[in-house]
């Protein structure tokens, strides 16, 4: 082989070894951008699924969370609701799921606010809610508080955020 | 014997049709035509689909249109202004009117905004004789634009309105 072509190999395979790298050992912001994916993903409910998939699916989501997870959310009207702890956040997604015939959950644009340092980090995002087929999307602002528990990244707290009125 | 040139002549048939006389010079206006609209709608223009009825009657669900992110470059917002304002990034976007300006106080009493104790004249607002609005006052911080739809026959619970700043206004709107 010539001096050029031994070179353009070395290339190739430093090349290789980096996306390896990059793919098996992800830096933390890039694995919490993965997790959100993947939440994003397994928060959505297909109408094709059968209930059972809805609830196996949604254990799956579950373990995305750490066991003493706090949840704030807005509701209609601007009523807070408040959950505490994996089970309850589970009983209730149960719930709502098997409710919906559709949804597809879309979570975009993520900042961090914290990039990820000593176990924690804490990132923005809009989420975007297509409920039973419209067209027409709910969207919120919504804040992940990650932990870092037995080497995953876990969502110890989710709140919405509301915009500003003035009345605070 | 004579040599041509095979540029000169280019090529022919079909592949002229699409390629041109001269492909080299078609392939750089395209890659100019590339690099520019590149240039427009990542740093310029950003289009958007309008989604939902708070800005009716101005602008229409799924209607498409375009936010100059250059307007405010030399200029603040204001009052009027429709606006793109981020919520976390530019993939979505709330887009709303800008009816208070930094430092001013906003209330809106029985569907009338007034600005400073003064009743603010809004031609593009569509109100409900059923449904009146009402606010407190607020005041706004240096930095602070109050934003609001058009569609004020909605019920105002529902209706995404507030106080945002200068950093999340994403540009004007085109009309």
């Amino acid at each position: 082989m010539s001096r050029f072509g031994r070179g353009v190999f070395r290339l190739f395979i430093l090349a290789g070894a980096a996306t390896a790298i990059w793919f098996f050992f992800p830096n933390d912001t890039a694995a919490i951008r993965k997790r959100i994916d993947k939440v994003a993903a397994l928060a959505s409910v297909d109408q094709k699924e059968s209930n059972l998939a809805r609830i196996a699916k949604g254990e799956r989501l579950v373990e995305y969370f750490t066991t003493d997870v706090q949840a704030r959310l807005d509701g209609a009207g601007g009523e807070l609701s408040s959950l505490s702890g994996r089970d309850q956040l589970a009983e209730t997604l149960r719930g709502a799921r098997l409710q919906v015939r559709s949804a597809k959950i879309e979570l975009i644009d993520i900042v961090f606010d914290t990039k990820p340092v000593d176990n924690a980090a804490v990132t923005r995002m809009a989420a975007l809610a297509h409920i039973n087929g419209e067209q027409n999307s709910f969207v919120q602002e919504i804040r992940l508080t990650w932990r870092r528990e037995g080497g995953k990244w876990l969502i110890a707290r989710i709140e919405t955020v509301k915009i500003k009125s003035g009345h605070e | 014997m004579s040599v041509t040139d095979a540029s000169e002549e280019g090529i022919s048939g079909p592949m002229r049709l699409v390629f041109g006389r001269r492909p080299a010079r078609t392939l750089a206006r395209i890659v100019v035509l590339v690099f520019t609209c590149f240039i427009i709608f990542r740093y310029m223009l950003l289009p958007i689909r309008v989604s939902g009825i708070s800005m009716e009657p101005t602008y229409h669900d799924g209607r498409i249109n375009f936010i100059n992110r250059l307007s405010y470059v030399h200029r603040d917002p204001q009052r009027g202004d429709v606006v793109g304002i981020k919520i976390t990034g530019y993939k979505a976007m709330y887009l709303k009117r800008i009816i208070g300006l930094p430092g001013e106080r906003i209330a809106i009493a029985n569907g009338i905004v007034y600005i400073n104790g003064e009743k603010l004249d809004e031609p593009y607002a569509q109100r409900s004789k059923k449904r009146r609005w009402f606010m407190n006052e607020v005041k706004l911080g240096p930095d602070e634009f109050y934003f609001v739809g058009d569609n004020r026959t909605m019920p105002m619970e529902d209706h995404v309105q507030g106080i945002t700043d200068r950093e999340h206004i994403a540009g004007k709107v085109l009309r």
